[in-house]
């Protein structure tokens, strides 16, 4: 599922990017952008704060370095945003919080499967604002989604509340499991959870027959007209 | 597929800033490259100063911005992460979640190379 790209920046993908950079660490989901810009300006003052209690040898020499190389990190800072676009400065001052994040994600989204996305492989109180909203789509739009089985659509993943209580009751009612993200997953080892597939099940039979019905009457119609035509 | 060109086109603002042009690539990549070590060499001058002045000084320094950093979070309302683990899990989660990006962010280079960036 084409998530989140901070995601899959799970623990071990963070350290191997450890030593090539982190800039999606400004992400929401990681420190944010205001917490990674200050973050970024408190390596270069703690040098001086940390001077202050300094009384070693070379203390002149010390403070003359970390002048020029503030320096030198300023400018290549100011050189850093003149290459960059400017329509995404902002995202190094962001305060916008994960669960704003998500929400915007889920309002913001051109399709299903961002919505999707946003609304259910998320921790489930980010979207706690628009619960009600969410719901509703899930009401207007399951049924197409049963039918037109796409790979991001997977029921188990749904909320049991946000469920219509006919779909409910046939994936399973309270009996129904509901996918949760594994330990493998949560450290990057594993794609999609297996259990997808047995939980889908009901709903994947049901679909397979209606379907199965369309190419019928298709081919039905094609054989008719292919008969109509060859007379 | 589809969805997928629109995910990254969603993603874009958040993850990329780097300009889709081959020469100021390379320059971003270079300028990227020269923060980072400076940053690194800050921190790590930073943190052999206060420790050379008082190593109870530097426990206080490191741990006080960690307790902010998490402080912060708390009072925000944005400790928990993103993934679904609940209960005492998901505390104990988010926590490690937390302190791994902080660490990485902290003590590490923070600009990545443009070709990883892209999307």
């Amino acid at each position: 599922m084409p998530s989140i790209h901070y995601k899959k920046l799970t623990i071990f993908a963070s350290s191997s990017v450890d030593f090539s950079g982190n800039f999606h660490m400004r992400h929401s989901y990681g420190t944010g952008g205001m917490l990674f810009s200050v973050s970024l300006m408190w390596a270069q003052i703690s040098p001086f704060v940390a001077f202050q209690f300094y009384n070693g040898a070379h203390s002149e020499t010390l403070k003359l370095f970390l002048v020029i190389s503030f320096v030198i990190w300023t400018v290549l800072n100011l050189a850093f945003v003149c290459t960059i676009d400017l329509n995404y400065i902002h995202t190094f001052f962001s305060t916008e919080t994960a669960a704003q994040y998500t929400v915007g994600l889920f309002k913001n989204a051109t399709d299903d499967m961002m919505r999707f996305d946003a609304a259910f492989t998320n921790r489930k109180s980010f979207t706690k604002a628009i619960h009600g909203e969410i719901k509703e789509w899930v009401r207007l739009n399951i049924d197409r989604w049963r039918l037109e089985e796409q790979d991001w659509f997977k029921v188990a993943l749904i909320y049991d509340e946000f469920l219509p209580i006919e779909v409910y009751e046939a994936e399973g009612g309270a009996r129904r499991r509901r996918s949760s993200m594994s330990f493998r997953e949560v450290v990057g080892l594993a794609a999609a959870p297996a259990e997808d597939n047995n939980n889908t099940q009901l709903v994947t039979t049901d679909n397979t027959q209606i379907i199965n019905q369309n190419n019928e009457e298709w081919k039905r119609v094609a054989e008719e007209l292919y008969a109509t035509r060859s007379r | 597929m589809s969805g997928e060109r629109t995910a990254s086109k969603i993603l874009v603002p958040i993850t990329n800033p780097i300009k889709d042009d081959n020469n100021l690539r390379g320059l971003t990549f270079i300028l990227m490259t020269a923060m980072s070590s400076l940053h690194n060499l800050s921190r790590s001058l930073g943190c052999a100063i206060i420790l050379a002045a008082d190593k109870k000084l530097f426990i206080m320094f490191l741990g006080g911005e960690y307790v902010l950093h998490f402080v912060v979070k708390v009072l925000r309302d944005d400790f928990l992460a993103f993934f679904q683990a609940e209960g005492m899990v998901g505390v104990v989660s988010s926590f490690l979640h937390h302190l791994m990006v902080k660490i990485v962010v902290g003590e590490r280079a923070r600009e990545c190379h443009p070709s990883t960036t892209k999307n």
